[in-house]
């Protein structure tokens, strides 16, 4: 058993007991992470407040009993989510910003940045169909099928490093897509 | 910069995060100079695809009470059986500070564990002693702060009691990023509010 099995049967595990803060504690370090390399260190605060928004607000839904699932109700990775939301907040602040209009905080009310509605029509395979060719195949691989990303490199015959920039640039990509799709 | 530099400083950060560290992605990728773009893109990737290793019972304690609302350095601090008189002596023995300055020292830690004061303004040397009297991790000491400001908060998400009524307006000025210290400044305060450094 790889760890990225162990990791995903950790997470159903915590999901089914309701061990909401165990869950969301164990994604801090990636949500942070992800929010501060796509704000960069002029924005660290905001990095962290993003950060700390994913969390609140994925608690508050576990907590209402959501269960994160596509279009045709097919369990989505609770790591992939995690980590598209985090993607989506990071836009949606910086598009705000761009357009100088206040962004959301942490006790607004859900639903007012719309994300709530991307989530519920989240279709990643559909999604990442539309991605161009490596990239499709990588994030395919990576978010839906959870790959590791060595595992990747060697079924693609790419390095390793080149899977994780693929990544990168394709969930970039796949934020863009989900928001135009209906 | 060369290809190893940018493999080192991904292979460093790396293994920082595997352990459970917390690096700061952004640092990395200044160190990397004009090849940024490339480490972000490989640290980005990374996190995208890593299993993420498992929480210390400390940080899903904080972590927990925080998303209640309430203080998560208290309830650290509760989990572990320390009053805050301990922490505070904790402190002025382990730090070399002055007994006479015991009850300024017991109100930065009070602003602390409330939210009021930012805990990156502190000094390391704070925060290794608070991590060991505490039995946490420096890191897990530095992973919340009080909430950004904005309306008031839904009634079922409302923290303590005791920051409920903190003004939004005096929270935000207190966990401002340090300034440079002034002068009147003496060694207690630098040590909670002039960054990690001092």
């Amino acid at each position: 058993v790889s760890d990225r099995e162990r990791s995903q049967a950790e997470d159903v595990r915590l999901l089914a007991n309701r061990d909401h803060a165990r869950l969301l504690e164990k994604y801090r370090p990636v949500v942070h992470g992800l929010a501060t390399i796509q704000l960069r260190a002029d924005l660290r605060h905001q990095a962290d407040d993003i950060a700390q928004n994913v969390l609140l607000r994925l608690w508050r839904e576990l907590e209402a009993g959501k269960r994160y699932c596509d279009r045709d109700g097919r369990v989505v990775p609770f790591g992939a989510v995690v980590r598209l939301v985090t993607s989506w907040l990071v836009k949606d602040f910086l598009q705000k910003r761009d357009r100088a209009e206040p962004v959301p905080g942490l006790d607004d009310e859900p639903g007012a940045d719309g994300i709530d509605e991307l989530v519920a029509r989240l279709d990643l395979a559909a999604a990442i169909d539309q991605l161009p060719g490596r990239a499709a195949a990588v994030c395919r691989l990576a978010l839906l099928e959870d790959v590791p990303a060595p595992e990747i490199a060697r079924r693609l015959g790419i390095t390793v490093n080149n899977v994780y920039q693929r990544l990168h640039q394709g969930t970039k990509a796949l934020v863009e897509i989900l928001e135009a799709y209906a | 910069m060369r290809e190893v530099t940018v493999s080192t400083l991904f292979d460093q950060f790396r293994r920082a995060f595997e352990h459970g560290e917390q690096p700061d992605a952004a640092a990395f990728v200044e160190r990397a100079g004009d090849r940024g773009e490339e480490l972000a893109e490989l640290i980005g990737g990374y996190l995208l695809d890593t299993a993420p290793p498992e929480p210390s019972e400390a940080a899903v304690a904080q972590l927990a009470a925080w998303l209640q609302g309430e203080a998560p350095l208290v309830a650290l601090r509760r989990s572990r059986g320390v009053e805050r008189d301990a922490v505070v002596d904790a402190l002025v023995v382990g730090l070399g500070i002055d007994r006479g300055e015991r009850g300024r020292v017991a109100d930065y830690v009070h602003e602390l564990e409330a939210g009021l004061l930012d805990p990156r303004r502190v000094s390391r040397r704070v925060l290794a002693v608070l991590a060991e009297t505490l039995a946490a991790r420096p890191q897990d000491l530095l992973a919340w702060r009080a909430r950004p400001t904005g309306p008031a908060p839904a009634a079922a998400f409302t923290r303590a009691p005791e920051l409920a009524d903190v003004d939004r307006a005096q929270l935000a000025e207190l966990a401002a990023p340090p300034a440079a210290a002034p002068p009147e400044w003496d060694e207690v305060d630098r040590l909670f509010l002039a960054g990690p450094d001092a």
